[in-house]
């Protein structure tokens, strides 16, 4: 059985909580459990939707007793001067734990063009830290931008679309810093088979979105891929904890 | 169970599903450029079958569902299921705004070995529309099943009276929970022949345990919408699902053999 490392669990209540959805720390874990996840990169809800510092104080607090859930944090640029410079920032949170970060520019308000977030992203290339968007949040210009000024740093594009294949595909052409997840609503026929076989089993990463999708189609959509075991097995952990274990402490 | 496995097990390990019927109720075939699919033949959903093991299919044209080529989106179908038979059977498609005659066109698929109807609101046309009307009429007096797409709007209120006035109709509610859970298992709850299908790219949480729990197991069915999404991202949904083995079984494929009149 092929080890997952998932890279896209949320802790927390969202605003339109729907009822019953894990939230806690002990709820995830009960659901990687039942699911064979062994671990999980995990950001927290409460940094999108209302208080992106205390989010990032809670998370790691909530994750310091366990190393099956690793933090990723989320950050603002630095311009408006709400969540101190962002060298600090990520020193204290690498110090912390943490091994990625997430940004929301939509939500957020910003861009993430170097004239806006260009501070953020250098701070997070001189350390390695993977960073992780959800598609809807930024423009495939923006990312193509991010991902030629950065070239040192990593990218995870999270819950992209099925009808996206078209300008992946260029991305993934010029940039070997671009990685996708497998979370829904991904779910395009042969894309993991297509990816591999092109651009190379690293550009993928296993993630779920869960739980704000289940964690079952993406695990399926990883195990009954037409790939070599080595391949899944990559896409699975290896490829995510290659990234983790980048991040310089 | 498959084998001695759970289901859950076979879906961790990849392990093929040899041992349970299981029937998709929801496929496509045909050229689609709106966006890039990279595995859209028939001979690519068939290889995919072959690997999760899903026995058997019922697809339908999409330039006939989506666009506005009736008669070559069927002819496609009758294609696959002359180059697949007992694998892949056919739905066929009706375009209201199509001025060729639908019942016509509904018998000629039917003679080729059709044997169900696949309507799409894309067509920005009612449910109620005249040109359905007079392909429920067949499948009305055949006992067919209509495969409707849905997305939880007023089209649930249309085909609620539809399932009133052709009793014989299993009607097949593509797509169910997408939005207002409650409107889909309201309406299969009260409608003898009203059926839920689970394909779609998103699954929120706990909705497959929603369907089965709020309309009943036996109303809800496999679908996976191949090759417009992953059959093996599909079945994730249903094989991780909160409920038992047996449960699973009926939705994977036993409930299918009542709604498409299979041999037990």
């Amino acid at each position: 059985m092929i080890e997952l490392l998932d890279g896209n669990l949320r802790l927390g209540m969202r605003t339109q909580h729907k009822s019953g959805e894990p939230t806690t720390p002990g709820e995830l874990l009960a659901e990687m459990d039942r699911l064979g996840i062994s671990r999980a990169l995990v950001r927290d809800q409460l940094a999108v939707e209302t208080d992106l510092e205390h989010a990032n104080r809670r998370l790691l607090d909530a994750l310091a007793e366990t190393d099956r859930l690793i933090p990723a944090c989320a950050l603002l640029p630095e311009a408006t001067g709400e969540t101190g410079t962002p060298v600090e920032t990520v020193d204290e949170m690498i110090a912390r734990g943490a091994r990625g970060v997430w940004v929301y520019p939509t939500t957020h308000g910003y861009s993430l063009r170097d004239w806006c977030s260009g501070s953020l992203l250098s701070a997070l290339e001189t350390r390695r830290v993977p960073l992780f968007m959800l598609w809807q949040e930024v423009s495939v210009d923006d990312v193509a931008e991010v991902l030629a000024r950065h070239e040192a740093l990593d990218v995870v594009l999270t819950s992209i679309s099925y009808r996206l294949n078209r300008v992946l595909y260029p991305l993934f052409e010029k940039h070997p810093n671009l990685h996708v997840d497998l979370a829904a609503p991904n779910a395009s026929c042969g894309f993991i088979e297509q990816v591999v076989g092109r651009f190379g089993a690293d550009r993928l990463i296993f993630g779920t979105g869960f739980p704000d999708h289940e964690a079952g189609p993406a695990i399926t959509y990883l195990t009954y891929a037409d790939i070599p075991d080595d391949d899944k097995r990559r896409i699975g952990a290896g490829n995510l904890q290659k990234l983790i274990e980048g991040v310089e402490q | 169970m498959s084998g001695t496995r759970s289901l859950a097990e076979c879906a961790r390990l990849g392990k093929r599903l040899d041992d349970v019927f299981v029937f998709d109720v929801h496929q496509h075939v045909g050229a689609w450029h709106p966006f890039h699919i990279p595995a859209p033949g028939i001979d690519d959903a068939v290889a995919i079958m072959d690997r999760l093991g899903i026995d058997a299919a019922v697809t339908s044209g999409l330039p006939a569902v989506l666009g506005t080529d009736t008669r070559g989106g069927n002819d496609a179908v009758i294609d696959a299921a002359a180059r697949y038979p007992g694998r892949i059977f056919g739905y066929v498609a009706v375009n209201p705004n199509d001025p060729a005659d639908a019942a016509e066109e509904v018998k000629r698929c039917a003679a080729a070995g059709l044997t169900g109807i696949k309507v799409h609101n894309i067509h920005a046309q009612s449910y109620d529309h005249e040109k359905y009307r007079a392909a429920y009429e067949i499948a009305e007096t055949r006992g067919w099943p209509v495969l409707t797409h849905t997305w939880g709007g007023e089209e649930l209120a249309e085909i609620d009276k539809l399932a009133e006035e052709y009793p014989n109709v299993r009607w097949i509610l593509a797509h169910a929970g997408t939005t207002n859970v409650p409107g889909y298992v309201n309406l299969a709850r009260r409608r003898d022949n009203v059926y839920l299908d689970t394909c779609a790219s998103a699954c929120y949480f706990n909705l497959v345990e929603k369907l089965v729990t709020g309309a009943g197991v036996e109303k809800v069915l496999f679908g996976t919408d191949m090759t417009f999404l992953s059959g093996a991202q599909q079945i994730g949904k249903i094989l991780f699902a909160r409920i038992s083995d047996g449960d699973k079984e009926r939705v994977l494929g036993e409930n299918a053999r009542r709604v498409f009149n299979l041999p037990e």
